[in-house]
């Protein structure tokens, strides 16, 4: 699963370049270390929601249920200040120019995606061994005819529409 | 007559150059005709296969199961499939709007949808053979079995795969982006 995050995470810096990833990259550094401490505020901020949303009872505490664990608003705090950083990167940094900035980012995608997963993966798979269980014909029902029928129709028609959109449209005659 | 998915396939990559040549924005002239052409007779089989029962009872042929009859449905439907197909080729053609798209995707473009319009034509040439148990055997153009291959290519073939409010949802699609260009 991390390898398959790095290469996503490479791919993402390709697209996006070496000045945008480094951005990113400030993003999750700075997110892996506010987050043990901005957690700690996470139950009294949704607390304080809650209550300014009428969803709690005047005077009464929030169920403990209803509030964020400790891992949990590790992820939101991380999760906030990664989007953060994704946003600023997008908005103040220029698209990538040349084969060297995408290469760079490309590198710099793939750490970007070794310290999330790094982050990410001790607080969502905490047992020492996770087993993911797939319904064998659950799996297979996805591939019914129909589904297949439905997915080549899809495929046509996309294909059509991106087609006629890009066929510039004939010039009009001036009068 | 060799292997019938090696004659299939020959015959689609036919199409496919014919794509090449006459660019996407015709050939897609084509695929509306076609796609409204298979909604038609995918929707209205059962009533179709009435009609041609009560053309089998008027020409006496006997029984009404018999490769012979077999034979004069499957021309039936052939001849609409080309006639139909000949129509939306020749002459004065339902042609798209527009410039042809240029560079590598524009020929890729052309060649697909030529490649699909080969499909939905000889892919339902086959499927009504199939249909009708390949009553060109009586001229000994074909002999059983079909191979693992062809087995499986009958079943992606364009009446069995899609429904027919598939074929109206691309007639559909194909005619509002005509009328609204």
């Amino acid at each position: 699963m991390l390898n398959i995050l790095i290469a996503v995470c490479a791919v993402l810096g390709l697209r996006r370049g070496v000045a945008r990833e480094l951005v990113v990259l400030i993003g999750v550094i700075l997110g892996s270390l506010v987050a043990p401490t901005g957690a700690r505020y996470v139950p009294t901020v949704v607390a304080l929601g809650q209550k300014a949303l009428g969803l709690t009872k005047a005077g009464a505490a929030p169920s403990a249920a209803a509030l964020p664990s400790g891992k949990t608003s590790d992820l939101i705090v991380f999760g906030l200040i990664f989007l953060a950083s994704i946003v600023i990167a997008r908005t103040l940094v220029k698209p990538p120019k040349g084969i060297a900035s995408r290469f760079l980012g490309t590198i710099v995608g793939g750490v970007n995606g070794y310290l999330i997963g790094r982050f990410v993966f001790p607080r969502i798979f905490v047992e020492p061994e996770t087993v993911f269980v797939v319904s064998g014909l659950k799996a297979q029902s996805h591939f019914s005819p129909g589904n297949t029928a439905a997915a080549v129709i899809v495929f046509i028609i996309v294909l059509i529409g991106l087609g006629i959109r890009q066929s510039s449209p004939p010039k009009k005659k001036q009068a | 007559m060799g292997p019938i998915e090696v004659l299939w396939g020959s015959l689609i990559v036919m199409f496919g150059l014919i794509g090449l040549v006459r660019g996407f924005l015709r050939e897609v002239g084509v695929t509306t005709v076609l796609a409204f052409l298979l909604f038609l007779l995918t929707f209205f089989a059962k009533q179709i296969t009435q009609a041609l029962d009560i053309l089998i009872a008027l020409v006496r042929i006997s029984p009404p199961d018999s490769v012979q009859a077999n034979l004069v449905r499957y021309g039936v439907y052939s001849a609409v499939i080309i006639l139909v197909t000949f129509i939306s080729y020749q002459g004065e053609t339902l042609t798209f709007e527009g410039r042809p798209v240029p560079g590598p995707f524009g020929i890729a473009l052309n060649l697909i949808i030529g490649l699909w319009n080969g499909y939905l034509v000889i892919g339902s040439l086959w499927y009504y053979m199939h249909k009708l148990d390949y009553p060109i055997a009586l001229f000994g153009l074909f002999q059983q079995p079909l191979s693992p291959v062809a087995t499986v290519m009958v079943t992606l073939l364009p009446e069995a795969l899609i429904p027919p409010y598939g074929f109206l949802a691309l007639a559909a699609f194909l005619i509002f982006m005509r009328v609204i260009r």
